[in-house]
């Protein structure tokens, strides 16, 4: 039986960070009233009392501000990958992003990292930014 | 004050091997057990109830949607004046519990059921993938992170990295919990752990392990809340809710404002502290949420029982184990007793149990002030509460 990784549910949030990891670019959201960037939630900017919204492509280069190396994958489908690491990115713009790392050594990575995105297309043509060690 | 509300009854459900439920239950028949085992205790009926609140996560999508209506409908409860089903996570039973403070302080009703139950592990209906990628979850759900554990690898990892706690750290409590649950007939494991075999446990999502995961079973638990009027004709001695708090702060992981701090706890138990007029050197037991070993480490330094930082030392050679000078998670916990997915009433079971004096073989010395604390989804949502068995 074959298992299918989980896609997201894209919304108004999350449609153009999506559709523009397909054009390989890395995109989030910005206010221009509190010169923050943020990616969907606006609890850890000052973001929540400005109408002044718009995307901005970003560098794509960060550093890891948390990770895990899982064993006990999320689901049948992501077995074939364990184990494999999900971390949370801060940008250098300053949004937080989670993610996966690609890397061969998994056990030499550390929190804060530097890491620069890649965009990985998958087998189902879905493109996914996720970020390799820099 | 007349009305001032106190618990004056408790229960919980009795698991059969690992935390499994006796064959021929169901999510109703567990809870409907629980309430008449509170009753009986308080020495009270089904009709004095007349304020309700539950939640859980069965029978969703479906009636399980709306928990007070079909528990309601199925305990025969008529025309209840309050009803409560907020749902936050694990912390929720402690909210329910606050909520019940204030409505029946404001006179808006008398007697109040709070109630759970759930067949997780009979159902095997607990697996770390089956989230839908939605909302601010979706980039998680996408990259695989197992929820909830890997939600709080994420802070153990930064907190790791922020104050130099350890593996060993979370061992520590993992293993002083299981020495309390070694004294809990009801108890799903009850071996004695060794920070060796805590240490040398699979690893799940790093830097958690096995021995650092919160139990999957079945249970359910009842509390009954009334004023001090009614307390007076009852069976037991009233505890009363001196103080309480709640906070939230995010949905998915990636918006905890900073994952090595749990911010929400200092908040909550600051509100409870100051409303019970007591600190922290007033505790004589404390029941924390233990989802994961790595909960506890931050819920300690978050309430100020040791700076930030410092919960590495706290708990350093067993000092929250029996005979130990820290009195924590005296049921076994979620990590030992039993965990049925929204663990938050047992905390509030064993700190009343405990203040009454009846926990036998675990019993700590006469304790007369307890803190509860629950943490729900990852890290999201935090609530206190401080009983006594001092009025004033």
């Amino acid at each position: 039986m074959e298992f299918k990784k989980p896609r997201p549910t894209i919304d108004p949030d999350s449609k153009i960070y999506w559709d523009s990891a397909n054009d390989k670019k890395l995109m989030v959201q910005y206010s221009i009233d509190t010169e923050e960037y943020f990616l969907y939630s606006k609890q850890l900017t000052s973001a929540a009392n400005s109408n002044k919204i718009e995307w901005r492509q970003v560098s794509g280069k960060g550093e890891i501000y948390s990770f895990t190396i899982v064993y006990a994958p999320a689901g049948p489908a992501f077995k074939e990958d364990t184990p494999y690491i999900v971390a949370c990115i801060k940008l250098d713009e300053g949004a937080r992003i989670i993610s996966n790392i690609l890397t061969d050594k998994i056990e030499e990575v550390c929190i804060g990292d530097r890491v620069k995105v890649v965009f990985e297309k998958q087998n189902d043509g879905f493109t996914i930014p996720k970020f390799e060690i820099e | 004050m007349d009305r001032k509300p106190c618990i004056v009854g408790v229960s919980d459900f009795p698991l059969q091997e690992r935390g499994r439920a006796a064959e021929g239950n169901s999510e109703l028949t567990i809870q409907k057990y629980c309430a008449e085992e509170a009753l009986n205790q308080a020495g009270l009926k089904m009709s004095d109830i007349d304020g309700i609140a539950v939640a859980g996560m069965w029978g969703v999508p479906g009636p399980g949607l709306m928990q007070p209506n079909l528990l309601v409908e199925y305990l025969g409860i008529k025309s209840p004046k309050w009803i409560e089903g907020t749902n936050v996570g694990g912390s929720t039973f402690l909210i329910h519990v606050n909520h019940a403070f204030q409505a029946i302080n404001a006179g808006l009703c008398d007697t109040v059921l709070v109630l759970y139950g759930s067949l997780q592990k009979s159902n095997m209906s607990r697996v770390l993938g089956d989230r839908p990628a939605l909302y601010s979850n979706q980039f998680e759900v996408v990259s695989g992170l197992p929820l909830p554990v890997g939600g709080y690898a994420l802070a153990a990892q930064k907190h790791m990295a922020t104050y130099g706690s350890s593996r060993e750290t979370l061992a520590e409590i993992a293993v002083s919990t299981r020495s309390w649950a070694t004294m809990n007939k009801n108890a799903a494991f009850q071996e004695p752990l060794t920070i060796e075999e805590a240490m040398h446990s699979k690893p799940i999502s790093s830097p958690l392990h096995r021995s650092d995961c919160c139990l999957v079973t079945d249970g359910g638990g009842a509390i009954i809340i009334t004023s001090e009027e009614k307390a007076k004709n009852l069976k037991t001695n009233p505890i009363y809710i001196k103080g309480f708090g709640e906070c939230n702060s995010h949905s998915s992981i990636n918006y905890m404002p900073n994952m090595e701090k749990l911010e929400i706890a200092s908040q909550s138990s600051k509100l409870a502290f100051a409303q019970a007029k007591l600190d922290t050197s007033d505790i004589d037991i404390t029941m924390l949420y233990d989802s994961f070993t790595i909960t506890v480490l931050l819920t300690l330094e978050a309430i100020g029982f040791c700076n930030f930082g410092e919960g590495k030392d706290f708990v350093k050679n067993q000092r929250t184990a029996p005979g130990g000078d820290f009195a924590l998670n005296t049921n076994g916990g979620g990590l030992s007793y039993c965990h049925p997915g929204m663990y938050g009433i047992f905390t509030i079971v064993e700190a009343t149990r405990q203040l009454w004096g009846i926990c036998g073989k675990r019993q700590i010395n006469d304790p007369i002030n307890a803190l509860c604390h629950g943490t729900g989804g990852v890290l999201s949502s935090s609530a206190t509460l401080i009983l006594s068995r001092e009025s004033s």
